[in-house]
């Protein structure tokens, strides 16, 4: 196997570790003021993914107008979910546990719906505009301008919600929310707007997820499970909450994929994920930059 | 005459599922004032006071604040009105830093940055310690600064009513002054203090009026000078069954 090979591998593995990144910020959107994770952010990009191929292959729209459309569409489907799935738990005492269900519920819901009205074939959605996946060559760096595009754009929506945290008022909230509840209400923070918000802000990152995935992996209503679960990974590895900790664990756990089912074999993929994933939670169990104790009782 | 009552509750009650843990509980606060409620661990002080801000929902009962009815508001809406509730425990956000932590005491009144800067300065002249760890996280503070932080947080909100749940829990007693000094400060400065403790004498010889809590209701109440004649504080602290005075 040549450096090239090795250098085109790290490349994919990067663009693959770009989205699972944003499949576990995602998460950790709806996951921040909550405590809880939403089991149907899966389905949400999926659906992302679909609703960017009917605007942009179907009805032809721009992709600076089909995106954010897709995105509004599922910040709406997000909205929803949070009214129907989780605000009726508000009041029940340890609903965080039946959180699990009805998300789920909501999420087998998505998936099948979607199925009934698209199919599961795989549909073709262009690269973004300025981009394409022919091959270029620099040195022994081999690469396409859609797999930059993914990169770039991952990295600038992270930093984005990263700095919406930290440096504005309504993301203090949303920390201090996730902190503690009870002492933000005590400000006079009201942690039910920020829920239904943080839903909606998931749904559209999810759509934005889904949507600069679906060039390269195709849009299908069955990626959504698949998705989750490497975006679950993403995050124990880099640890709950922590959008730098989801990119630093996302890009390990694709470079393993991606280089695993090469140079040893693709079925021996999942096994060398998982042990490193298991050999990480050994190690860290708190994940790379996860801290323990988030809570004291 | 009425204008002058910040907090009047009436007949409140409140309690976790089916089991009630405060009954009847009616008490009134005047403008300037400083009231005490005492009592054993577990007497249900602390749920009194989430019960009156409305952290824990109401079975029954009455709150007006400043002449206004606030029984339907919720703690967020609570806060706005102008009644701030520092919490036992201090409930800081600790990976904040002591500033972020000043302006989210402030998120309440929706505050302009000029608003914020000028509050913030309130706080550090209550507090001037507060200045030099402004940037650090509120986690890093000691015990005592922590909790100057939490009063300052509440504080600088301008409250009509301010509640504190054993403010002194912890403190070196030198902080325990420090705690009562600003609390002086503020009653001079017309707010209304409503406090939790369990230093008994200190808080005595602070407040204006005081009331004995046990099993949930309350026993007893007084002028400072009236309570400590009688002994039902005392046992109220030792938990023995004391008979319901009759007060005229």
């Amino acid at each position: 196997m040549s450096g090239e090979d090795f250098f085109a591998l790290l490349v994919s593995g990067l663009t693959t570790g770009a989205i699972y990144a944003m499949v576990g910020v995602s998460l950790n959107i709806a996951y921040k003021p909550t405590n809880v994770f939403n089991m149907a952010q899966g389905g949400l990009i999926m659906l992302g993914m679909m609703f960017t191929w009917v605007l942009l292959s179907v009805l032809g729209l721009p992709w600076i107008l089909g995106v954010p459309l897709a995105m509004a569409i599922v910040a709406a489907v997000g909205l929803v979910e949070e009214r129907i799935a989780v605000a009726p738990l508000h009041n029940v005492a340890g609903h965080s546990h039946a959180w699990v269900i009805t998300t789920l519920a909501f999420s087998i819901i998505l998936v099948n719906a979607a199925d009934q009205i698209w199919g599961a074939d795989p549909r073709y959605v262009a690269p973004m505009p300025g981009t394409s996946l022919t091959h270029h060559r620099f040195g022994i760096v081999g690469f396409n301008t859609a797999q930059i595009a993914i990169i770039v754009i991952a990295f600038a929506s992270i930093w984005l919600v990263e700095y919406f945290y930290h440096h504005t008022r309504l993301g203090r909230a949303v920390l201090a929310v996730s902190e503690d509840s009870d002492g933000a209400r005590l400000c006079g923070i009201n942690p039910l707007r920020l829920t239904m918000g943080s839903f909606a802000a998931g749904g559209a990152f999810a759509a934005l997820t889904g949507a600069i995935a679906s060039p390269i992996l195709f849009a299908s209503t069955e990626f959504g499970l698949d998705l989750l679960i490497k975006g679950f990974i993403a995050l124990a590895i880099g640890g709950l909450g922590s959008n730098w900790g989801a990119l630093a664990g996302a890009i390990l756990i694709a470079c393993i994929e991606t280089l695993s089912s090469v140079y040893l074999s693709p079925g021996m993929r999942q096994i060398a994920l998982l042990a490193v994933f298991l050999a990480v939670l050994l190690m860290r169990p708190n994940g790379m930059f996860g801290r323990p104790g988030g809570r004291e009782v | 005459m009425n204008a002058d009552i910040m907090l009047d509750v009436e007949g409140l009650a409140a309690g976790y599922g089916r089991v009630p843990v405060i009954q009847d509980i009616s008490l009134k606060l005047r403008r300037g004032e400083a009231i005490a409620i005492l009592g054993a661990n577990g007497a249900g002080k602390s749920t009194m006071l989430r019960a009156i801000s409305a952290l824990l929902s109401r079975a029954a009962g009455t709150v007006r604040l400043a002449g206004d009815d606030v029984t339907g508001l919720s703690a967020e809406r609570l806060v706005a009105a102008g009644l701030s509730h520092v919490a036992e425990g201090r409930r800081l956000f600790r990976k904040l830093s002591v500033e972020q932590n000043l302006e989210l005491g402030l998120y309440a009144l929706n505050p302009p940055a000029e608003m914020i800067a000028e509050r913030r300065e309130e706080a550090y002249e209550l507090f001037p310690m507060l200045r030099q760890k402004a940037q650090q996280p509120a986690g890093s503070l000691s015990g005592g600064q922590q909790q100057m932080l939490c009063i300052a947080q509440a504080l600088t909100r301008h409250p009509k009513v301010i509640m504190l749940d054993e403010p002194s829990l912890g403190l070196a007693p030198i902080l325990v002054e420090e705690v009562f000094r600003t609390l002086e400060k503020v009653r001079r400065a017309g707010q209304a203090i409503l406090l939790v403790e369990q230093v008994v004498e200190r808080t005595l010889a602070f407040v204006d009026f005081a009331y004995v809590l046990q099993n949930g209701r309350i026993v007893s109440k007084g002028t400072p000078a009236e309570l400590a004649s009688a002994d039902v504080v005392r046992r109220a602290y030792l938990g023995e069954a004391v008979a319901v005075v009759d007060h005229a």
